[in-house]
């Protein structure tokens, strides 16, 4: 395990006291199609956002979904490190973390290895947006930290970091949003899920010999251009059920623009009246 | 992955692109084809599962250890398997720079874990050996021993082989003194039994290279790729996973056609996997 000797020593190994409760066998949609937190599978969580929140940044933006709560910000563009070789682009950097105390399981203080993964992936679908042959030799920092995780935060991440660089005034070829689907059993997909919905591999249904589809897509897309730029999924679907689900994604993504839009506006109407 | 490309001319990346639009690449495949795939198993004799695998200039060697341990506390009648990923200066020397090296590995790993993480493709209760105390795990070790392209595909095909080539001590517990489980290991090495890996995945890299997708791309040309999508695919033609690699981006029609070829390549990959593996003999080396 990896330690930082920096850091407190903590116990190397502890345990969430909900664990040894015995597992409760929830049905996430109930007789009347509403979900645990009395959505329909068709209904997403209000989003919020808003740009120029960490004043030390030179762009950021805040990122609520329901109780999922993200703070991204952005740094740069500033010089690459000297032992970089010249590069005619410009160079991301992309970390993506969850607060220690952010999921019902504690965190640790070092990135584990989905934490690096969902970094990798963030990192990718910046790339496709941001204007990098504007910055040659510079390198743009993005830290994205999640406060607090009910579910969607990869999405919501993907989303506040795109805002947070045009907040920066990094320029990109378009916003990019994003959203989640989960596949619960055949036919159901719900969107927006929460912490609680999310796939984990215990879901899987022995009666059936595993013919019941069960996943959570993520997909994030350029709006205004129609072009995926990241997908990430989980979980054991069939080919078809996929595809439909990352076109439900793609919808859904596409109706954030609205949002993500009048949070710009916005962000600039209160910069220009401060300057009033 | 464009960290391990090597540095092409426009000239030579605009050779390669066009070539794959008239679906012939520069080693003369076509957009459809892998390369031969040649295939090891049971190559080392400290393990309880190995493959060596060769993919064009891809080569890497997969190690299978099993170890008695104590299985989680939130899943108690589970066994666990955890991947290890190593690239070595030897494979290519961008591996030299350890930060790279490390995004590199992970990268691997985490699309590995990503594909096992669910009941469909590894059954972890039979790894289970009393409920709460002792279960086995199962440490698959990657070692890269050359870099040539598509490295997830090829790392897939090495670990579904060792695993298939696992043998797994056949324990007996038995009641001992004071209630106490005890757990007696077979006299005879060869008393063994084997995963099923009828469900494990393979991963399939489509990679999109100017106007088309191709499959099983060589180092330049993934370095000509604007965007790959990697995906675990089952024999069944079950989807385990799919994650978008690469810095460019997709048509959301483009990206459902790579979908549909990568579950048909996954699904013909199995068949032909699985036929190599059953008439194999120890000692040689067989051919997808």
């Amino acid at each position: 395990m990896a330690t930082d000797s920096r850091r407190l020593a903590v116990p190397q190994s502890s345990l969430d006291p909900k664990s040894l409760c015995p597992a409760k066998v929830e049905r996430l949609l109930n007789d009347e199609e509403q979900r645990l937190d009395g959505r329909y599978s068709s209904e997403s969580r209000g989003i919020y956002l808003q740009c120029g929140t960490v004043s030390q940044a030179k762009g950021s933006c805040y990122c609520e979904l329901g109780n999922t709560k993200v703070v991204c910000s952005v740094y740069g563009p500033k010089d690459v490190e000297h032992y970089e070789d010249f590069q005619m682009e410009g160079k991301i950097k992309c970390e993506f973390k969850y607060a220690p105390f952010s999921c019902s399981k504690h965190r640790g203080h070092i990135p584990d290895l989905s934490e690096a993964e969902i970094s990798d992936v963030i990192l990718q679908a910046l790339t496709a947006s941001v204007r990098l042959q504007c910055y040659p030799k510079s390198l743009i920092e993005v830290f994205i930290i999640v406060l607090e995780n009910d579910g969607s935060a990869v999405s919501a991440s993907i989303t506040a970091a795109s805002l947070a660089l045009a907040d920066a005034g990094i320029e990109q070829y378009d916003i990019v949003t994003s959203a989640s689907v989960r596949v619960y059993g055949n036919g159901n997909f719900l969107e927006d899920p929460t912490s609680v919905e999310e796939y984990r591999p215990q879901d899987f249904d022995s009666e059936s010999g595993g013919d019941l589809n069960h996943g959570l897509v993520t997909v994030a897309l350029l709006p205004t251009l129609n072009q995926v730029c990241a997908v990430l999924s989980n979980g054991h679907l069939e080919c078809d059920v996929l595809v439909e689900t990352i076109q439900m994604c793609t919808s859904l993504a596409q109706n954030l623009y609205t949002a993500a839009r009048k949070c710009l506006l916005s962000s600039v109407k209160s910069v220009d009246q401060n300057n009033a | 992955m464009s960290l391990f490309g090597n540095n092409l001319s426009d000239a030579e990346k605009c050779f390669i692109i066009h070539g794959i639009q008239d679906d012939f690449r520069t080693d003369g495949r076509s957009c459809d084809n892998y390369r031969t795939i040649e295939l090891a198993v049971n190559v080392l004799t400290n393990t309880h599962g190995s493959s060596k695998v060769r993919l064009g200039n891809t080569e890497l060697l997969v190690g299978v250890k099993v170890e008695l341990g104590k299985p989680e506390k939130a899943t108690p009648d589970e066994g666990r398997i955890e991947f290890h990923v190593d690239c070595s200066p030897n494979a290519t020397p961008a591996a030299q720079r350890k930060a790279a090296n490390k995004d590199f590995v992970n990268n691997i790993e985490s699309m590995l874990v990503r594909t096992y993480a669910n009941k469909i493709a590894i059954d972890l209760t039979s790894l289970c050996i009393i409920k709460g105390k002792m279960c086995w795990i199962v440490h698959v070790d990657v070692l890269i021993l050359e870099c040539g392209g598509n490295i997830l595909d090829c790392t897939s095909l090495g670990v579904k082989s060792a695993l298939q080539d696992t043998g797994i001590p056949r324990v007996v517990v038995k009641s001992g003194d004071e209630g106490e489980e005890e757990v007696e290991l077979p006299d005879d090495p060869f008393d063994v039994q084997h995963i099923s890996v009828n469900n494990v995945p393979i991963l399939v890299t489509v990679s999109f290279v100017g106007t088309r997708h191709i499959i099983d791309a060589t180092v330049e040309e993934e370095s000509c790729c604007s965007a790959s999508v990697v995906m675990g695919v089952t024999r069944r033609g079950r989807i385990l996973g799919v994650r978008k690699q690469c810095g460019g981006s997709l048509n959301p029609e483009t990206l459902v056609e790579m979908l549909e070829f990568g579950k048909k390549s996954g699904r013909q990959l199995h068949v032909a996997l699985d036929k190599m593996l059953k008439s194999y003999e120890k000692g040689t080396t067989g051919y997808l």
